[in-house]
């Protein structure tokens, strides 16, 4: 097992402990540098924002079902390792939100938009993908993405474009 | 157990004796269970600081114990444990701001949109009270691990439910079923990194964005940013 991988396991084990923060922050780096390089891999050939978001989106849910203990690290645990894993997730949510709102590119009027949608966006993935690993119960995250969907293109391009998204994805 | 909203008692306890008791001197004999209760309630106070000033991991029973000026002895009278005294406050808190959002949205005599903004406004009043104590619940509440769990889906749950007012309007009924829960995870997510952060300094700045997110399902953009932009 490589370093980060090994981590993982002991960090699963035993949750995170002082002195962790070295290898906590070398196996945040390598999950997301993994994490972006998959993205990056499933949008490339898509042309408009709402095509390689809805990649994206579908890629993020495939991954979390795939590979749950790498989702629980950066989505659930992170949240009780301090200082670190805050500071981590920040950085992650910065750029996933700058990502997203490139969305604003393809809108008539930009600046019609709140300041924080694509921040909303993030919020909402992260609940569902959240509640999702920490509750044994309740439906895979494929499963969810419609409605995950319909509320991150109605965010931006209001509810119309929403609904589209609901049916093309049911 | 409700409680008398005047004295923060429960009713039985709030009504006073029922027959009368010696005096002491210097005062009268207050009942036990009104001492109980504020001695918890003291605790809760203390470990509501402690959390704040410490982080949810970092605090320990001798943090809650130094900050709310009790013996070590008094506070296992009332909790077995941290986690249990954390819960203790987590759920005094948020049944509180649950209570004050429903009562913003049923004297909201406007339609739905109206009643939405002012639930939003009055979540995030109850914020801005005291800033340290709803960093403590929502940023500290997901820190405690999976005991938090069955707790975090109650309170989305329970807002869900004051949301869901919303899909009496026939449009949002071929909406999934569950977009009222991820609605206010959206709202729960936004405000944790808002706490997180320490920004705005002004959680009601949030106020315009959070009740433009939640209405733009159920009302549409446009009907949603009038009421972002109203109140």
């Amino acid at each position: 097992m490589s370093g980060p991988e090994a981590y993982l396991a002991e960090f699963a084990e035993r949750g995170f402990r002082e002195g962790d923060e070295p290898r906590f922050r070398e196996t945040w780096e390598f999950l997301e540098r993994a994490y972006f390089a998959r993205l990056a891999l499933a949008t490339e050939s898509m042309g408009g924002w709402r095509d390689r978001f809805h990649a994206a989106a579908q890629e993020t849910a495939r991954l979390v079902e795939a590979f749950p203990r790498a989702a629980r690290f950066l989505i659930v645990d992170a949240i009780a390792a301090g200082q670190v894993g805050s500071e981590c997730r920040g950085l992650l949510v910065s750029r996933l939100v700058a990502s997203i709102d490139t969305a604003r590119r393809e809108l008539a009027e930009p600046d019609a938009v709140p300041e924080v949608t694509a921040g909303w966006i993030v919020a909402i993935f992260f609940d569902r993908i959240y509640r999702r690993l920490t509750s044994d119960s309740g439906p895979d995250l494929p499963s969810q993405l419609p409605e995950l969907m319909f509320l991150a293109i109605s965010a931006y391009f209001g509810t119309e474009a929403g609904l589209e998204e609901l049916i093309r994805e049911r | 157990m409700r409680e008398s909203r005047a004295s923060g008692y429960p009713p039985e306890m709030a009504a006073g004796p029922r027959q009368r008791r010696p005096a002491r001197p210097g005062g009268h004999a207050l009942r036990p269970e009104v001492v109980a209760h504020h001695k918890r309630q003291q605790i809760i106070g203390g470990a509501a600081k402690a959390f704040a000033e410490r982080g949810y991991r970092q605090t320990s029973v001798a943090d809650i114990v130094k900050a709310s000026r009790i013996a070590r002895g008094s506070f296992y009278e009332h909790f077995g444990s941290k986690e249990e005294c954390f819960f203790a406050l987590y759920d005094e808190v948020t049944a509180a701001a649950l209570e004050r959002v429903g009562r913003a949205c049923e004297q909201s005599v406007e339609e739905f949109p109206e009643r939405v903004g002012a639930g939003i406004g009055a979540l995030l009043e109850t914020i801005e009270a005291d800033p340290d104590v709803a960093r403590v619940c929502v940023v500290e509440g997901p820190a405690v691990g999976p005991a938090i769990t069955a707790r975090f889906e109650k309170l989305i749950g329970d807002f869900a439910e004051l949301l869901r007012a919303g899909r009496k309007d026939g449009a949002s009924s071929e909406f999934p079923a569950t977009v009222e829960e991820t609605v206010v995870g959206g709202v729960y997510w936004l405000l944790y990194y808002a706490l997180l952060e320490g920004r705005p300094k002004k959680m009601s700045r949030l106020r315009p964005q959070l009740v433009e997110f939640s209405l733009i399902p159920f009302v549409g953009a446009e009907a949603a940013g009038a009421a972002a932009a109203a109140g």
